[in-house]
């Protein structure tokens, strides 16, 4: 368009490239000098205008670039005789984006529709406004008028994405669908449908009804023969059918998808759905299915009579017996898993066909068992089996395993499926600490014993017997969590570091390493290993849980921060530009993309995760400012005192939430991000579910965010009440502080302390009582940081307020003692019950770390408040007599909090220097020798001796060039050293937290000591 | 032999184009008319178009290292203008074994499909996956979008995934110099279609070209 008539804008086209050039050549300095020369021959040109802005806005001068693009609208808008062209709005729409004012934009197109009403182009470019701001009644609307112009069928479709977009995202009611149906029809009616993309659409529209007649007759007619792959329309065909009731038709059909594709698992299971009459698989269509979906397929076969059942699963073993018949192709699976769905639905009707499915499992695995899915096909099979009846097949799986492939490589797939099956069904668990060591043994000597298989593979290539190092680690992990004896778990390390000596690509063995090492306090060791996983763009959305919870309780500070504003970045970027591409696919006609499109931002936008990042952000930035009252203020100010985030506390528990996260690959030992079996006592001793336990997850993320939300607002409040003397003199009713912040902070306690469970009087009970040594800490259970976050709060909020009689006719509360005490008792006795890291993995390290960089912090921000109060700052009046004996009671009490909170810090830092400067040598030592007895008589560093037997002396010949050259590099120091050093950085980055907490308290104690 | 997965640096160069002062009157999409119904091959297809959820559980897929995980504009806008090109293999338990990312452009004799991306996860190697995959797509190329060739780009290092490309009946047409972040040459091979005859499209070309020398990013 830009060169029609040679014009650009009304400009000549010439004069303007040149200004294309310089920006796309990111030379701006030079299009913006170009741009000044053009406005002086064309001052009024709204084009030229909005060329320099969106210069300026690239250049980073968003003030600037604003003022120029209103100015451009002021002119489009004056002068009438100007041309209004879609490259100048195009071109403002740009700039009014990037500048967050897409409100601005709608409203030039606007504008320029209603002058030129009839003009295609420009009501396009309205249309996409809308698409911008998810207007969907107005995108409607505009659609229509579009389509009024010449029934072109986009246009038509637009319109009718349109409406369908209310209904499902928006709040139109289901009625509209009547609506786009009507139009559909009368369009059909007259001009027919030339998109297959149409069609489908139509069928959606047509199906949301249950009008599934009538979408079958269509299909049926002329216009199904747009959709020109055949299977494609058996498959709408055949849901279509069996959702209208059709059964026995529908299973025709599906058998047609299976004769043409027999590799089609879910015709299968459609196919199966249709001769039991069952529509469970149809019907989980819903648009935010978790991300791994249950193992397990759902069916209903209640309502059949034996005779039914059986006469149903007579046929489909005769049509499944004729698919296998007929596969030449060995590796389609497809028929003999229908063979086991088939045993499968034979046990759930008659609770006695075990043995038929464990027969059915065996074949399989003499079929398939040498394929790496094998384990993963069979595992929904295996659930319908008893533990006992799981224990049989595996039983009869092992006595196969004696005439195993003669192929190797063959023979090494089935060896490892076996093993696989073993750890799936639970196995391991059973077994004794001697069964397991020799069951790692095994593995490790046949990875060793196949490594030659792997000779001429590419070293980017996966290696046969990859897998086996990942199962041994498994299995020291438990021998280790059994025993408690560390060797196993430095052990677990070593295998998988040997591991990526040779195969340095291994995704695998990176997730299990960076959990070992997060587990161990070497947290930048397991960042550094997350890091090599290269996780970008959506993967942050679906992998970080591997290392975000770790790094929230940690120290390092600036890796976090990295890996928020990274996450924050990718999620905003991407809901900045989806409406972008959602108006390209309505421009491409691919409309069931727009429908797609929207709903998955919107899946992205209710991302738990995402959430829970935005809170956290802040929070971090409040952690990092703490030790500086007025670099605190000013974040507390840029966060509106905290108010936003108080709403979002308000709002979480009726929000919806999607969780993104893929929880697949993470460890047995920790399942979830909240679950982790080695600090504790496993739940479940005999099989470990991998399932996605959403709901738990659902009211733990709501609870922490709700929570966490209302932090900043506390933290804002309790530095307001630090800020007012109390005097507690009957005319000021007790308070000199603004009655509603003391009233707001009260109430956010009284919150704070319902979702600890308690009400707000037996909450200070217990506070209190704990504090005086009546009551143990373990009453606050896992809540630890929130109740002495609670403390912190309510001593600050007692500053102003005697409900509770804190003052004890005193100016000063006697709630400064009670977070003292709790505080210093909590984290001397922490720090007293801690061995040294390097022979207690972390066990309380990251609560150490959370106590220091939250209570104590914001406890921090407190006294720094009322020493601020308490230090005159010269030009203050001269106070009175009763003002001057509460500032020095108050002072007394706040020297007495920086005692306290000093001696503390000095403690967590006189621990974390002693574990960095005992000797490096010697710690690795430790590590090491933890492996080095060989295994005489059992115990850790069997495995690690075949690994370090074969590295000593690698047959060059049998293993190649590569495999060798790796097998000699490996070095188990430097894993030591490695470990010592991830280690070390983390308690330096306490340490460094800590003295500088106690500089900022030692200045404050100098300032003090003047009143 | 398990390394099927191509990384192609013009995806990256793709994707500077997004703020660009022409981008919102630029685009215009031709659709070719369409052929009477073609049924797919048989054993092909538990594929199915690659949709948006796909994106949040192709990890184990795109955590292989020679995977790469593009920015969402990049795969949104494959999927909005050539969603048949982006397929998906599902497993058991509606897991992503591979899939396969391509598209559809070009001039006169010079239309031809393109495979940005295929990748088969770690568990479903060696079962003939690629294969299936990269036949889907060259039957929509064919079929459907009546293309000449399909062709793509492979590091020339990568010796294992060009003996499966030749296994597939893609020839070598040109070596493209430097093509792989400046480094590394990038070989461009193709496979006709049944349109182009006289299989004009794969006559090798006698010399390397430069990145610059490409007719389309």
């Amino acid at each position: 368009m830009a060169s029609k008539f040679g014009l650009a804008g009304g400009i000549p086209e010439r004069r303007v490239r040149p200004i294309w050039d310089a920006i796309d050549s990111r030379q701006f300095k030079n299009a913006l000098k170009i741009t000044t020369t053009l406005l002086s021959k064309h001052p009024n040109s709204p084009y030229a205008l909005a060329l320099k802005a969106l210069i300026l806005e690239r250049m980073g001068k968003p003030d600037e670039a604003l003022s120029v693009c209103l100015n451009a609208k002021e002119l489009l808008y004056k002068n009438e005789s100007l041309l209004m062209d879609d490259l100048t709005l195009s071109t403002l729409q740009i700039v009014f984006q990037r500048l967050d004012h897409l409100e601005l934009a709608t409203s030039c197109y606007e504008h320029a529709c209603g002058k030129f009403p009839n003009n295609l182009e420009l009501m396009m470019g309205l249309f996409n406004c809308y698409v911008r701001e998810y207007s969907f009644v107005k995108q409607q609307q505009t659609a229509i008028k579009m389509y009024k112009l010449g029934s072109e069928e986009r246009f038509l479709l637009w319109a009718v994405c349109s409406i369908q977009l209310q209904v499902l995202c928006g709040n139109g009611g289901e009625k509209l669908l009547l609506l786009a149906e009507g139009l559909l029809k009368k369009h059909v009616a007259s001009h027919g449908l030339h998109e297959p993309e149409a069609l489908i659409v139509y069928f959606s529209i047509l199906e949301q009804q249950a009008k599934y007649g009538d979408a079958l007759d269509i299909l049926g007619g002329k216009l199904g023969s747009l959709l020109m792959i055949e299977v494609d329309k058996l498959r709408i065909q055949g849901k279509l059918l069996a959702r209208a009731g059709d059964y026995a038709a529908a299973g025709n059909v599906y058998q047609k998808i299976l004769e043409l594709c027999g590799d089609d698992w879910e015709a299968f299971l459609h196919y199966l759905g249709c001769l039991f009459e069952d529509d469970s698989s149809w019907s989980c269509e819903t648009i935010n299915v978790p991300i791994n979906p249950p193992k397990f397929v759902e069916c209903k076969l209640a309502h059949l009579t034996d005779e039914v059942f059986d006469s149903c699963v007579e046929n489909a073993l005769a049509f499944v017996q004729k698919l296998q018949a007929e596969t030449s192709n060995d590796s389609l699976r497809n028929p003999y898993l229908a063979h086991l769905e088939i045993e499968r639905r034979k046990c759930l009707f008659r609770k006695n066909n075990d043995d038929g499915l464990i027969e059915a499992l065996l074949q399989y695995y003499l079929r398939f068992g040498h394929l790496a899915c094998f384990t993963s096909d069979i595992e929904a099979f295996l659930q319908v089996l008893s533990q006992e009846k799981q224990m049989e097949f595996l039983e009869k799986l092992m006595k196969n395993s004696n005439s195993l492939s003669a192929v190797p490589t063959k023979a090494l797939g089935q060896s490892i499926s076996l093993l696989k099956t073993q750890e799936l069904i639970g196995n391991m668990f059973r077994l004794s600490v001697a069964e397991l060591e020799r069951s790692a043994v095994q593995m490790a000597e046949l990875y060793c014993k196949n490594l030659p298989l792997s000779k001429d593979l590419d070293p980017q290539e996966s290696m046969h017997g990859e897998e086996l190092l990942s199962i041994v680690c498994n299995v020291l992990v438990q021998l280790f969590w059994r025993t408690r004896d560390l060797g196993y778990f430095i052990e677990a390390i070593m295998v998988l570091e040997f591991g990526l000596t040779i195969r340095r690509y291994a995704w695998q063995y990176k997730i299990l390493l960076l959990h070992l090492y997060s587990y161990f306090g070497a947290l930048s060791l397991a960042y550094e290993r997350y890091k090599s996983l290269d996780v970008k763009n959506i993967l942050m959305e679906t992998v970080s849980h591997h290392i975000l919870p770790q790094m929230l309780a940690s120290p390092l500070w600036t890796d976090l921060g990295n890996l928020l504003k990274d996450y924050l970045k990718f999620m905003d970027d991407h809901f900045r530009e989806s409406a972008d591409l959602t108006f390209l696919a309505y421009r491409h006609r691919n409309y069931s993309k727009v429908i797609e499109f929207v709903q998955f931002k919107e899946r992205l936008q209710h991302s738990n995760q995402y959430l829970l990042a935005r809170v956290e952000t802040q929070i971090l930035q409040l952690k990092q400012r703490a030790n500086n009252i007025e670099e605190e203020e000013s974040i507390l100010e840029s966060l509106k005192c905290g108010v936003d985030f108080v709403e979002l506390s308000n709002e979480i528990g009726s929000k919806s939430l999607t969780f993104n996260e893929d929880f697949q690959s993470r460890p047995w030992w920790t399942p979830t991000t909240e679950k982790n079996y080695l600090l504790g006592p496993f739940e479940g001793t005999s099989y470990y579910p991998k399932e996605n336990l959403t709901k738990e997850r659902e009211t733990s993320v709501r609870g922490f965010v709700e929570r966490k939300s209302i932090l900043p607002r506390m933290i804002y409040l309790s530095i307001q009440c630090a800020s007012v003397l109390y005097k507690d003199s009957s005319d000021t009713n007790g308070s000199l502080a603004d009655p509603k912040t003391s009233s707001e902070l009260k109430s956010l306690l009284e919150r704070y302390a319902k979702m600890l469970g308690f009400s707000l009087n037996d909450a200070v009970d217990l506070v209190k009582g704990v504090s005086r040594g009546l009551k143990p800490y373990e009453v606050f259970g896992s809540d630890v940081i929130d109740w002495l976050n609670f403390a912190v709060f309510f001593n600050a909020w007692s500053l102003n307020s005697n409900e509770f009689g804190q003052h004890d006719d005193k100016c000063t509360p006697g709630s400064w003692h009670l977070v003292n005490s709790l505080l210093e008792n909590y984290i001397l006795s922490k720090l007293r019950s801690m061995g040294p890291l390097i022979q207690s993995p972390q066990g309380d390290l990251p609560i150490l770390v959370q106590m220091v960089t939250e209570p104590l912090a914001w406890h921090g921000v407190v006294i720094q408040s009322c020493v601020r109060l308490c230090v005159p700052s010269g030009k203050k009046k001269k106070k009175s007599g009763s003002t001057d004996q509460c500032i020095s009671l108050l002072s007394h009490a706040v020297r007495d909090a920086i005692q306290s909170s000093c001696s503390i810090l000095e403690e967590v830092a006189v621990w974390s220097q002693d574990q960095i400067k005992s000797s490096e040598d010697n710690k690795i030592d430790i590590l090491v020798s933890s492996l080095k007895r060989n295994g005489q008589n059992g115990g850790p560093g069997q495995v690690f001796h075949i690994l370090e037997t074969l590295a000593s002396s690698p047959n060059e010949t049998e293993l190649g060039n590569q495999i060798s050259q790796a097998l000699r590099a490996w070095s188990p120091v430097d894993v030591g050293r490695r470990i010592v050093t991830g280690q070390s950085r983390v308690l330096l980055e306490l340490y460094r937290i800590c003295e500088s907490k106690i500089k900022s308290l030692k200045s404050l104690k100098q300032q003090i000591a003047q009143v | 032999m398990n390394l099927l997965q191509l990384r192609c640096n013009r995806a990256f160069k793709n994707q500077d184009s997004s703020l660009n002062h022409t981008t919102p009157s630029a685009l215009r999409f031709i659709k070719l008319p369409f052929p009477a119904g073609c049924p797919r091959q048989r054993d092909m297809t538990t594929i199915r178009r690659f949709c948006c959820n796909d994106l949040l559980r192709f990890t184990s897929v795109n955590l292989d290292h020679l995977t790469e995980t593009f920015n969402m504009s990049f795969y949104m806008t494959y999927l909005a203008r050539w969603p048949d090109y982006f397929q998906v293999a599902e497993g058991p338990g509606k897991r992503i074994m591979g899939y396969i990312m391509g598209k559809v452009e070009g001039q006169g004799e010079s239309w031809h499909g393109h495979v940005t991306a295929v990748t088969v996860a770690h568990e479903y190697r060696r079962q003939q996956l690629a294969k299936k995959l990269m036949n889907l797509l060259e039957e929509v190329s064919d079929k459907i979008d009546k293309a000449y060739f399909v062709d793509l780009f492979v590091r020339a290092s990568n010796t294992p995934a060009i003996k499966m490309y030749e296994k597939l009946g893609y020839v070598i047409y040109r070596r493209v110099l430097r093509y792989y972040s400046g480094e590394e040459d990038g070989l461009d091979m193709r496979k006709a279609l049944s349109r182009d005859v006289e299989k004009k499209s794969i006559i090798p070309l006698k010399r390397p070209i430069t990145p610059d020398e490409l007719e389309y990013d």
